[in-house]
């Protein structure tokens, strides 16, 4: 029996080793590590062809059966979760940094950046496996094939998430069009390898059922990509009209990001916006009754005080206690067709509370 | 590191006469002045000897498995008699460089002091546990010493770029800089494969060596995104 098993499972796969063998025999409990050895059980050649697999659809063989399905491993989705949560990371400081028109200084590595692709993608890869292995194992009736094993559908939707890494260093490409149109291939040719292969198991149970199971799947694979490119890489032009005060004597056009990008993480809005600031506002704008602090304040900083206090040209006094700023983001279109900013309320802490709409 | 021998202790000396003074004490072998480099166990109780001494021989201990990072050749320096006092010394020498300003906006862009620590010690572990997952025939505290001696040609990329932010930033200091980090980078893999190579099984060689040089380029982000806010 031992010598018969031992041959099936040398026939079906070429890389069983005699170590998940004798793990058929005393299966080792969950504390040993040699529990978790055997999902680790892979050789090069075979995690190299379950990531080709991964985003290349074949209808006539599913990546689960026949590629992941005799030795399920967590090697891959591991490393694959890991690489594509520093590399989002960093493809999204360089998409800032290039946005910044390559100011060779103002680089910078946001922890929060990594936190937060961490936490999305670790809980995609880990959450929606639990829960369609949840809905599979409540769903199954007498006489079904066995249903899937927790540790393949986590491979599986590991092993899926490998076309985004080359996706994400593309996306700092700054055209919106690209951008879409590289998110919208990526989860399609990843997806429909889910779906593929999540359809055996699933056709099992009524059909209606597991078409909306699948699609639900594939939705969201697509907000996940959708996610990470809004969220990381998300950058457009705004011509926006500041006005000095209120009896509006500075006016001045400035460059801002788009308001989303307020919103984010990263840290070099401010600096292409005061480049503008610096660019446009003194020269078009500067009249005697702005140098007085009340004016001071109409400028808009937006993160830190310090970053405004290079402006030479209007003896700009910015105390570093903060001028808050809220900014609203609606955009409106004047009669003359300019895009505003309305409202970008400073408080100031001078006291008196003055907010400047505009 | 220090072994122990059982010698019949012989008297201390008092301090002025650490200079030997063998007169009458033929049966004990004080090699206090000599220093040890590794060839030799010392064959004494160290714990009579004067601080400066045993620090002395820890650092030379340490100074010796930088030249074999540098000059990786002989594997057993590092594998054998591991050490995880250069991996600290170097992590705390990189989390200081790489802090970001406190009195600023909290992200004003450079990790705190503890994210470079966990960074550097969470993915050492990491990596560690995934050799040995795979299958490899390597001690978890020998892998880690390795991956974190191996942070030396990273730490004098770090410096190196640091002297360079002292200067007048532009494209030009920007790629020098970006050319000390990626050379540290592959320098600190390759350096890192020498000695881990052999102790992964033979198919999984790329399997065990890509998590070193993802936690190797990471570091290396972090030392390129040092700027001068």
């Amino acid at each position: 029996m031992m010598l018969k098993l031992c041959y099936s499972s040398k026939d079906q796969s070429q890389n069983q080793t005699p170590m998940a063998l004798t793990s058929q025999e005393n299966a080792p409990s969950m504390l040993t590590f040699a529990y978790y050895q055997r999902y680790f059980d892979v050789d090069t050649p075979q995690v190299k062809e379950r990531l080709v697999w991964s985003f290349i659809p074949r209808p006539s063989r599913d990546t689960l059966t026949h590629y992941i399905r005799p030795s399920p491993d967590l090697y891959g989705p591991l490393w694959i979760c890991v690489t594509l949560v520093f590399c989002v990371a960093i493809m999204g400081n360089i998409a800032d940094y290039l946005h910044s028109g390559g100011e060779g200084q103002h680089w910078r590595y946001d922890f929060r950046k990594v936190s937060i692709s961490a936490s999305t993608i670790f809980s995609y890869a880990l959450l929606l496996p639990l829960v369609l292995w949840l809905l599979l194992w409540w769903r199954r009736k007498e006489g079904d094939q066995t249903p899937l094993g927790f540790i393949e559908i986590v491979s599986l939707y590991g092993y899926s998430l490998a076309i985004y890494i080359p996706i994400s260093v593309l996306l700092t490409i700054p055209f919106p069009i690209l951008q879409w149109t590289l998110v919208i291939l990526g989860a399609a040719l990843s997806g429909s390898v889910l779906v593929l292969s999540l359809w055996p198991p699933l056709s099992a149970t009524k059909r209606g059922v597991a078409v909306i199971i699948l699609s639900a799947i594939l939705a969201f694979h697509f907000l996940l990509a959708a996610g990470l490119q809004l969220y990381f890489f998300r950058y457009t032009d705004h011509v926006v009209v500041v006005s000095g005060n209120n009896d509006g004597t500075s006016r001045g056009h400035l460059r801002a990001v788009d308001s989303l990008a307020f919103d984010k993480v990263t840290e070099l809005q401010p600096l292409s916006f005061i480049r503008e600031i610096e660019k446009n506002s003194p020269s078009g704008s500067t009249n005697v009754e702005t140098t007085d602090p009340k004016t001071t304040r109409t400028l808009v900083h937006l993160s830190a005080a310090p970053l405004v206090t290079g402006i030479e040209g209007e003896k700009l006094t910015l105390l570093p206690e903060r001028v808050a700023v809220t900014a609203s983001y609606s955009v409106s279109k004047d009669a003359i067709g300019h895009s505003e900013i309305p409202k970008i309320i400073t408080k100031s802490s001078y006291g008196d509370g003055s907010t400047i709409g505009v | 590191m220090e072994e122990f021998s059982s010698l019949p202790p012989f008297s201390s000396p008092s301090n002025e006469d650490y200079l030997v003074d063998v007169s009458g004490k033929m049966d004990s072998i004080p090699s206090i002045s000599k220093p040890v480099n590794g060839e030799g166990k010392p064959e004494f109780n160290t714990l009579d000897e004067p601080i400066r001494l045993t620090i002395v021989r820890d650092l030379k201990a340490v100074g010796n498995k930088f030249l074999h990072v540098l000059y990786p050749r002989h594997q057993a320096s590092l594998l054998t008699e591991w050490d995880l006092w250069g991996p600290l010394i170097l992590c705390t020498f990189m989390a200081l460089l790489l802090q970001g300003r406190s009195d600023s906006t909290d992200h004003d862009g450079g990790p705190e002091f503890a994210e470079v620590f966990v960074i550097v010690w969470v993915g050492a572990m990491a990596v560690t546990i995934n050799t040995k997952l795979l299958g490899g025939t390597i001690s978890f505290f020998q892998s880690v010493c390795v991956l974190g001696y191996c942070l030396l040609p990273l730490s004098i990329a770090l410096g190196l770029c640091r002297i360079v932010l002292l200067l007048q930033q532009n494209t030009m200091f920007f790629i020098l800089r970006c050319g000390f980090s990626l050379t540290a980078f592959f320098w600190a893999v390759w350096a890192a494969m020498k000695f881990l190579g052999d102790s992964s099984p033979p198919r999984r060689k790329v399997l065990a060596a890509y998590p070193i040089g993802l936690f190797y380029f990471v570091i290396a982000w972090l030392v390129v995104s040092l700027s001068n806010s």
